[in-house]
């Protein structure tokens, strides 16, 4: 056998594995052999001192550490936080708000389209509310087409 | 021994409180098994400070898929398994960015050095230095090497244990450890020349 294949066996040999045929070459190995000899006492020394130092001491505060960790996954991050806000917001005072404010402007607007049916005409109450004809965008003193119609019908 | 503390809880009931999240039967998870995750992280990084990290990691992780243990394993081996796969991960990551940083070379140098540190006390020298001698080696063994030998060497598993935490067999177990130790002397062979 080999010097480098007789150390590749050694641990197992150390840890009484190996299976009858390779354990005979390896002591015969051995018995002839001081260099794999005194590589088998080094490993004898490394490998089985160590066996029982299994246990490591566990640092303190370790729960302590973990709980703030967790506790700090569970809140809601600053972004998160932000939307969460909004949506909170949306939910209790933007949406009432709006809902409220559409009411009103129906009324309003219904109040004055009211108004408009009992002059009998439409056009000269939105021209003097809001001082140019808003339905069409265009500037103070023009007349669309659909209104002059409309007025031409009357 | 673990095990046996959770049984006398009644492992069903503490799964079950555990699964409703009471805080408190966690803690009492948490203190039957913090040396078991902290040993395994331990000897999978042979460092302190990453194990203390990885290790919140694990409870963390149990804490998170405590819902989906169904009992078919023992909650050790469960906790095991998650223990190992978090150091694994964790090595990757590590891996990976030493890579992508180029100070795997300078960290291979360190490691050394932490293992021939002249300023080590004489009275230490004899179990400690052989032992991170050891623990060195163990880690340049293949992942899954690796964890065989920790499980067994230093949680001093059964073949039958370690199969159930890696999900092999249990031949393959025994053919692990045979490829593990084989390497494992010859990498002890380069390091102690
Ligand atoms: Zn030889």
């Amino acid at each position: 056998m080999k010097h480098k294949t007789v150390r590749r066996k050694l641990l197992r040999y150390l840890d009484n594995e190996l299976e009858q045929d390779e354990l005979k070459s390896v002591r015969l190995h051995l018995s002839s052999c001081p260099e794999c000899n005194n590589y088998l006492k080094q490993l004898e020394k490394i490998w089985l001192t160590g066996q029982h130092l299994s246990q490591v001491e566990v640092p303190p505060f370790l729960w302590t550490r973990l709980s703030v960790r967790l506790e700090s996954e569970t809140e809601v991050p600053v972004t998160n936080q932000f939307y969460a806000a909004m949506k909170l917001f949306m939910k209790k005072a933007l949406i009432p708000t709006a809902i409220v404010i559409t009411i009103f402007s129906g009324i309003l607007f219904g109040s004055e389209m009211h108004k408009d049916n009992l002059k009998g005409n439409r056009e000269t109450t939105i021209m003097q509310d809001f001082g140019f004809n808003y339905f069409s965008l265009t500037p103070p003193g023009y007349v669309g087409e659909n209104l002059v119609d409309f007025n031409a019908t009357k | 021994m673990e095990d046996n503390k959770i049984n006398m809880l009644g492992e069903k009931e503490l799964l079950r409180d555990l699964q409703n999240g009471d805080k408190i039967v966690f803690k009492q998870l948490f203190n039957s098994y913090q040396q078991l995750v902290y040993n395994v992280c331990y000897h999978m990084s042979n460092s302190r400070e990453e194990a203390e990290d990885i290790t919140q990691d694990v409870f963390i992780k149990v804490l998170h898929a405590i819902a989906s243990f169904k009992g078919e394993a023992k909650l050790s081996t469960w906790i095991y398994r998650i223990a190992v796969n978090t150091c694994l991960k964790n090595e990757s990551r590590k891996k990976l960015n030493q890579l992508v940083s180029l100070d795997f070379l300078l960290k291979e140098e360190q490691s050394l050095h932490l293992i021939f540190d002249p300023e080590t006390p004489d009275q230490k020298l004899e179990k400690s230095e052989t032992e991170q001698i050891v623990r060195y080696a163990i880690q340049k063994l293949s992942a899954r090497q690796k964890t065989a030998v920790v499980l067994h060497r230093y949680e001093n598993l059964s073949y039958k244990e370690i199969a159930r935490v890696i999900g092999i067999s249990v031949p393959a177990v025994e053919s692990l450890l045979h490829r593990a130790k084989e390497n494992l002397a010859e990498k002890l062979k380069k390091i102690l020349r």
